[in-house]
């Protein structure tokens, strides 16, 4: 292009004129933008995730591979005790698919919709969270009753193609019985006063494919949670508590990410998208970090409770409120279990 | 262990630079360079990364095109409009930083048009200085397809250009 710089400027080819214009504009003064803390998260998050090559990624995956092997056979055992200790309660109601869901009085909702798991076969997951040392309480939340045929779609026009999401996530049953999203906390018997840690990491809720992805998610006061979109379409993030008041509002642009600031007192929210209606989640916020949300096979497991004798809540948004007393040893992890029965 | 904290105090000028220069606004210019480290993170987690400059910028100079199509897709050409005070503060007369302005805006409107390979191998060579063979690299193509691209991009931003003029007379 230096040959060219010495033409009239007129008789230059536009595109190179374009160019040096396009070049010669000024930058913005000052350093670079400071990453956003969302961002610094994941390059943190990323460091240890970044593939390794070689021999140490071989030596890696063999380790890796035979933890597995021992953690699924430690798995089967506690699985079959798990079972029997089953057996000595009535197993829960098989789910009769078109039979009907008597209306609760604790939800606005006129009718629910259930969602059914299709994976078959049998988990060894619940097993696996009670594998690790800290665990201190672990268990299933089951549904028994009668269920609703499956729903039409959500959205009326269908105009959504395929980010039409037909499920309504209120109800999850899974093929076992077992129920999800079912939030499971410590409410009694911790100590006041002590400081609590915060949990590793943010919370994440996911914006995909018009749906809040979880469906329910808890956090610790202080507790970083971040909102992403993973749609090629706006949505928004509108929270309200118990009372309906906002907490937050506001846009989410396509693929883009939001940090909500840390929450700083115990609530509970209703989250939704103002643009799809259907779309909504709950955030709960505890003020220690013992607690969970049920998994997809019905599972929690409350890590690092010290011993003692505790009141332990199961939350689900339709069924309400359920509280039972736990001993928690210091040794083995304790198994409680919690059943939603409507027409109880 | 990936040194993110020496990538981004090392890369993130001329990432900043590759951003600002593309979209010639700071707002925009802000979200994309943060969406070019989140690029990053997800290359990161499929491969080894041999040269993390290179891909900055190639990811820069994409997430950047990404964005002025949006704009230009949501705002038409509005987005470019020339203040009178950032005109009557230079060195140069107002009416070459004015033709300039208008010529920057053109190119940015045009490159929306081509196709993306096309815009970021353009970008790449005329804009960040690349050869052949690194675009090559980087695009995964060989030198003379690079040759290829440039070519057809430049005849394609010539008739965009032209007719934008010939559009305004």
């Amino acid at each position: 292009m230096n040959d060219q710089d010495e033409q009239p400027r007129e008789d230059r080819d536009i595109v190179d004129r374009a160019v040096d214009a396009l070049r010669a504009e000024p930058i913005a003064d000052g350093p670079p933008p400071r990453l956003s803390a969302a961002t610094v998260e994941l390059l943190r998050a990323a460091r240890s995730n970044r593939p390794q090559m070689g021999l140490l990624r071989i030596a890696a995956l063999l380790l890796i591979a035979s933890c597995l092997a021992g953690v699924i056979a430690l798995g089967v055992r506690e699985r079959h005790r798990l079972q029997a200790r089953g057996n000595e309660r009535p197993a829960p109601a098989a789910p009769a698919p078109g039979s009907r869901l008597p209306r609760l009085a604790n939800t606005d909702a006129p009718t629910h919709t259930l969602v059914f798991s299709t994976d078959t076969q049998p988990r060894v997951r619940p097993v696996l969270a009670t594998l690790g040392s800290a665990v201190a309480v672990t268990g299933h939340v089951y549904f028994r009753g009668d269920i609703p045929p499956h729903p039409a779609r959500m959205d009326p026009s269908g105009s959504l193609g395929e980010y039409d999401h037909p499920h309504d996530q209120s109800i999850v049953v899974n093929d076992d019985g077992t129920l999800q999203n079912v939030v499971v906390s410590i409410s009694g018997g911790l100590r006041a006063g002590e400081p609590f840690p915060l949990p590793p990491g943010p919370v994440v809720l996911n914006q995909h494919n018009c749906t809040f992805v979880p469906h329910v998610v808890a956090a610790m006061t202080g507790q970083e949670v971040i909102v992403r979109n993973l749609d090629p379409m706006l949505h928004s993030v509108h929270a309200m508590d118990a009372e309906e008041t906002p907490a937050f509002n506001f846009a989410q642009p396509a693929d883009g990410q939001r940090m909500i600031a840390p929450f700083q007192s115990v609530k509970t929210f209703k989250v939704k998208c103002d643009i799809h209606p259907w779309m909504t989640a709950w955030v709960r916020v505890f003020n220690h970090p013992y607690f969970d949300v049920t998994h997809d096979d019905g599972t929690f497991a409350i890590k690092d409770l010290p011993p003692g004798t505790y009141t332990i809540k199961a939350w689900h948004e339709v069924f309400g409120v359920q509280e039972k007393q736990i001993t928690v040893t210091g040794g083995e992890p304790a198994v409680i279990d919690f059943t939603f029965d409507p027409r109880q | 262990m990936v040194d993110w904290d020496g990538i981004v105090s090392r890369d993130g000028p001329a990432v900043w630079r590759t951003v600002y220069r593309l979209l010639g606004n700071r707002a925009d210019a802000e979200d994309c360079f943060q969406e070019t480290f989140l690029a990053a993170v997800q290359v990161w987690r499929r491969e080894a990364v041999q040269y993390p400059h290179a891909l900055l910028q190639r990811l820069a100079t994409a997430r950047a095109l990404d964005r002025l199509r949006r704009r230009y897709r949501t705002a038409g050409r509005e987005a470019g409009t020339v203040e009178w005070e950032d005109l009557s503060t230079g060195e140069r007369p107002p009416g070459d930083l004015a033709e300039s302005a208008e010529l920057s805006e053109r190119l940015r409107d045009a490159l929306c048009a081509l196709p993306a390979k096309q815009a970021q191998a353009f970008c790449l060579f005329y804009l960040d200085g690349w050869d052949y063979q690194q675009i090559a690299d980087h695009l995964e193509a060989t030198v003379n397809a690079v040759g290829v691209l440039l070519h057809r991009a430049r005849h394609r931003l010539r008739e965009l250009l032209a007719n934008t003029v010939r559009e305004e007379l």
